[in-house]
């Protein structure tokens, strides 16, 4: 019978590390050998770099009073603006050429087309570190693919051709609203940057 | 007449503590280990065919559960069994008490005698297996050098020292002081040697960091944002723990306590945070925990073929080069057939890209262990075979000595 303390104690001292407590603050003096992990280590990597290296993003500035919404496929980045969100700002990567994607958006408007030598008349401004096309357009707004035409809406578009297609930096939403936004539209073109 | 009470109290104290010892090392409680650690096997070997062969391991023979429901067909079965851990400690138990209070003493048993020692290391090498055994992965690609595997499950925090541009010394923040962390639990790590400490928070067990374009403003109330990501904490793997990879938010405080920067860590992540105390440099990071080889391996070629017409793999086969500072040594390990060295072993574990049918060049995964007790079952084996084959002979040797003094006498 003496022995069944003695076990119990053994059993109870056995299972007592399992149960002890990690305080709020610990000191720290452990260190490892370097290895080859080591060397591949980059210092000052962004975010992208670190989480998701390679893969194709944006950097840029958020104007003040713009809302995120959720990137989809059409969408690499998503905003909306004004009262219940109707504005909205988005930097989509599309194929065709610039003449083509500048006529879709005039065709939304109602607008008639443009010829290739007209676009080279369009004003510039600065997005993605160069100067790239800006299109304008007001009127009945027919966002297409079954949806109501929205009257007077406004337009303001960047475009610019990349080796793979098109980048577009589009704000569309009632004509006043994108007026008053578009201070900050030409700003957030003029940071719009594509990340390392 | 007291004298005469005493007597038989002693005789009943004496009795019983005898009895329970017999029950202790008694055939009974071996013959049901046996079973159980029979019915453990089968039941773990049919579960981990539908999740990993880590994830049943841990679950049938950890210590940490006493004991466990086993899954079949994918259905919970309601019954409790005991862990192989805690079995195989009341057989080890069993067995010694058989061993030194049972087993007859003398020259005609020393078979028993031997086979029963043979079982105990047995026993005695599955918990040094359990205890202190270590189990990663090293993955390299072809033509790459690696010293360095990765622990499966176990996650660390590493602050480094850098100098011009490298790394020179590591910091660990180890897995013990990590692996109990909730989010809504805040622990300081006062670095010893450092000119700041490590406050974490929001530690996650599984957790991916998302880029804040995937969400949108109402998902981002609440959330923090660093570096264009938020974490997003996750449910931990219970099928597949080594896919979870943790994540955490960590504040640097200088030795007063003020903040001087904030970094949102992930063992997602390919490179360290950095950040500046002083005019130093220095990255932290969250990963799964690194242990260095005393060797290097390079990956010459990996290859791989399959049964004609089916994904039944027939050769999965990786050349490699071990380089040390002696020389350089050329071997293969191939399926079935690990290259073990200086304590630990390498098995072919993966390879890829398996994915892109067009890739030339593949990558290899080895699976390494680093187990004090690698050869103790084939050890215990042949010491167990030996008992059995003296206490056969004998036997056998007394039988024919029998049979032919009554073949004399008749």
């Amino acid at each position: 019978m003496r022995q069944i303390p003695l076990m119990v104690l053994l059993l109870a001292s056995f299972l007592m590390p399992g149960c002890k407590n990690i305080p709020a603050e610990v000191e720290i003096d452990e260190t490892r050998e370097l290895n080859s992990m080591d060397e591949r280590s980059r210092l000052h990597a962004s975010g992208w770099q670190r989480f998701r290296p390679g893969e194709r993003h944006y950097v840029y500035e958020v104007p003040e009073g713009w809302l995120r919404r959720k990137s989809t496929q059409m969408r690499q980045v998503n905003f909306g603006f004004g009262p219940e969100g109707r504005g909205e700002v988005y930097v989509s990567e599309t194929r065709g050429d610039l003449t083509q994607n500048v006529n879709r958006w005039r065709g939304q408007f109602g607008l008639e087309p443009i010829s290739v030598g007209e676009m080279s008349s369009l004003p510039r401004v600065m997005a993605l570190g160069a100067e790239l096309a800006l299109v304008e357009a007001k009127g009945t707004f027919g966002p297409g693919m079954g949806k109501d035409s929205r009257p007077d809406y406004g337009l303001l578009g960047v475009i610019g051709g990349t080796r793979d297609g098109v980048i577009t930096i589009k704000m569309v939403g009632p004509a006043a609203l994108v007026e008053q936004e578009r201070e900050h539209f030409l700003q957030f073109c003029r940071g719009l940057a594509l990340g390392e | 007449m007291a004298d005469e009470t005493e007597s038989k109290r002693t005789t009943r104290k004496k009795s019983l503590g005898t009895r329970i010892v017999n029950i202790l090392a008694g055939f009974h409680i071996a013959c049901v280990c046996l079973l159980l650690l029979g019915i453990l096997t089968w039941l773990g070997t049919l579960e981990q065919a539908e999740h990993t062969l880590l994830a049943t391991t841990k679950k049938y023979f950890s210590y940490e559960n006493f004991f466990l429901f086993p899954e079949f067909n994918e259905k919970t079965i309601p019954i409790p069994i005991p862990s192989g851990f805690w079995v195989g400690l009341v057989f080890f138990f069993n067995l010694l008490l058989a061993t030194i209070l049972k087993v007859r003493r003398g020259v005609k048993q020393i078979g028993v005698l031997i086979s029963h020692c043979g079982m105990l290391l047995l026993l005695v090498g599955a918990f040094v297996t359990q205890v202190k055994s270590e189990r990663g992965n090293m993955a390299i690609d072809e033509g790459e050098v690696s010293d360095v595997a990765q622990h499966y499950t176990d996650h660390v925090i590493e602050v480094s020292e850098t100098d011009e541009g490298k790394a020179s010394k590591v910091h660990i923040i180890a897995t013990k002081y990590l692996k109990d962390l909730k989010p809504e639990m805040v622990r300081l790590f006062r670095m010893k040697s450092l000119p700041f400490d490590v406050e974490v928070n929001d530690y996650h067990q599984n957790a991916m960091p998302l880029p804040v374009e995937t969400l949108d403003q109402a998902q981002l109330s609440g959330v923090e944002l660093l570096d264009g990501f938020v974490l997003d904490g996750r449910e931990p793997d219970q099928k597949e723990a080594e896919r979870d990879l943790a994540g955490c938010h960590v504040s640097i405080l200088d030795k007063d306590g003020k903040k001087l920067d904030r970094v949102l860590l992930s063992s997602a992540c390919v490179h360290p945070a950095s950040f500046e105390v002083g005019e130093r440099v220095y990255t932290i990071t969250i990963r799964k925990a690194l242990w260095k080889m005393p060797f290097e391996v390079q990956l010459d070629k990996f290859t791989h073929e399959f049964h004609p017409g089916t994904r039944r793999p027939r050769v999965f086969r990786s050349d490699i080069t071990r380089l040390e500072e002696d020389g350089e040594t050329e071997k293969v390990i191939r399926m079935n057939h690990p290259m073990r060295h200086n304590g630990y072993t390498f098995f072919q574990a993966s390879w890829g890209p398996q994915d892109d049918p067009t890739a030339t060049k593949f990558y290899s995964v080895f699976e390494v262990v680093k187990n004090p007790a690698d050869h103790w079952p084939l050890v215990s084996l042949i010491i167990t075979g030996i008992g059995l084959l003296v206490h056969f002979v004998m036997k056998l040797v007394s039988f024919i000595t029998k049979q032919m003094e009554k073949n004399v006498r008749a």
